[in-house]
């Protein structure tokens, strides 16, 4: 199924049953959806959650009404289905992050006694995000990073730069103040940062 | 005065736009001087750059709020310097808010608006365009500190010039710093500040809009 397919015409034939279009669909959207599913219930769970929301999906487009995109849409349902998976699992969402975490503990040995770079961070190799995710190492390094994320600091993260949700409906979806959702993406973004700047560097992450 | 570890520590509020004015003010200062905290938020811009591509956000976080530059150069050469020279010293000055967002990145030149969509930036304002306003390559309502402003990129045959409609009474005041010249004088409700880097350019953008707007409309 090459052809392009235009999002009106794509929703008729997905309400009339048409099988191919919702391959379509499924094709178009899944890889995403499962980084976005991996990054809130962790690489065990994903692919669960992902299905999951695909037969949600299913179930509730009769009753889509296209005031969003369909990708976003179904990436609302992906969301929540992993959330209330979280709540499910008796897991406190937002737990255990709340440690005495240094925010900047991630750039330890970094900086002088004076505040001032003692080591300062330099340009990358890859210094647009098509370099970076074209470098397949490099996006494993991403994905790795990620993964090795405690878990709030990883949903947060999800949440914002995968799922491009704004920080007061992460607060709401999470069950957080806004300022620990501040912080929590602060302390995330930082380690992927080290992260892929210490492989950048050349280093063994 | 920032160091790099409060720049790093502030980096992602600065990214999200949640820093308060002053502060991402003092932060943007800082990096025109530092390479290495111009780096770290460079790059950080770029790793969420690249999950957004991973995932379902196309557009690096905030582009739709104020998102300050690593520099405030870009349309306006030595707005940079001018930044750091003139901004610093007091932050409170309507001016020097005016000047701050004149040089943000979220206003870009494209091709001429249609007086529709001109029409309706003016209107969030409570102005309205009652004449023919040509040239208009942005036009956006936005705010600075806690006033809605109608922010505006008009070509004239002198260069671009940004207008600002600012629902606050100032005086006329002018500056001029490094070839960069603003102007701000009353108009209608409120302020009308142009900002440009040709003084007839200004004044023909001026001449312009207060022909062209009502103002309460």
């Amino acid at each position: 199924m090459a052809q392009d397919w235009d999002e009106s015409a794509l929703l008729a034939r997905l309400r009339a049953g048409d099988q191919a279009a919702f391959q379509h669909l499924v094709q178009s959207l899944n890889d995403r959806l499962s980084r976005v599913a991996r990054g809130l219930v962790g690489p065990g769970a994903a692919d669960d959650v992902v299905q999951d929301t695909w037969e949600a999906v299913l179930k509730a487009l009769p009753r889509f009404e296209a005031r969003a995109s369909l990708s976003t849409w179904v990436l609302r349902i992906l969301t929540n289905t992993a959330i209330s998976r979280l709540r499910r699992a008796g897991r406190e969402v937002a737990s255990g992050d709340f440690s005495n975490e240094d925010d900047m503990s991630a750039l330890a040995g970094r900086f002088a006694d004076n505040g001032h770079w003692h080591q300062p961070p330099h340009p990358w190799h890859a210094d647009t995000p098509d370099a970076l995710l074209g470098n397949d190492e490099l996006q494993a390094a991403l994905t790795r990073a990620i993964d090795q994320l405690p878990h709030t600091q990883r949903a947060v993260l999800t949440l914002r730069e995968l799922a491009g949700q704004p920080l007061d409906e992460i607060c709401n979806a999470l069950d957080i103040s806004a300022s620990n959702a501040r912080v929590l993406l602060h302390r995330a973004r930082l380690r992927v940062w080290a992260a892929i700047d210490a492989y950048q560097r050349g280093e063994d992450v | 005065m920032f160091s790099c570890k409060d720049v790093t520590a502030g980096a992602s509020d600065y990214l999200e736009g949640a820093l308060p004015w002053p502060a991402a003010l003092r932060l943007r200062a800082h990096l025109l001087m530092c390479r290495g905290c111009r780096q770290l938020v460079r790059q950080m811009r770029l790793i969420s750059g690249a999950l957004g591509q991973l995932g379902f956000a196309a557009a690096p976080p905030a582009t739709s709020s104020r998102v300050w530059p690593e520099f405030a150069v870009g349309a306006l050469a030595g707005g940079a310097a001018l930044l750091a020279l003139w901004v610093l010293p007091g932050l409170t000055g309507i001016e020097q808010q005016l000047y701050a967002h004149a040089v943000d990145r979220h206003a870009h030149a494209g091709p001429a608006l249609d007086a529709d969509t001109v029409a309706d930036k003016l209107a969030a304002v409570g102005a309205r365009l009652t004449g023919n306003l040509q040239d208009v390559v942005f036009a956006e309502d936005c705010t600075i500190g806690e006033h809605l402003i109608a922010h505006l990129l008009v070509r004239t045959p002198r260069g671009l010039v940004t207008v600002m409609l600012v629902p606050e009474k100032t005086g006329t005041d002018s500056f001029s710093r490094r070839g960069y010249t603003g102007h701000l004088e009353p108009l209608g409700k409120g302020t009308l500040a142009v900002l440009g880097q040709d003084t007839d350019g200004i004044r023909l953008a001026a001449a312009h809009v207060r022909a062209a707007v009502q103002w309460p409309g």
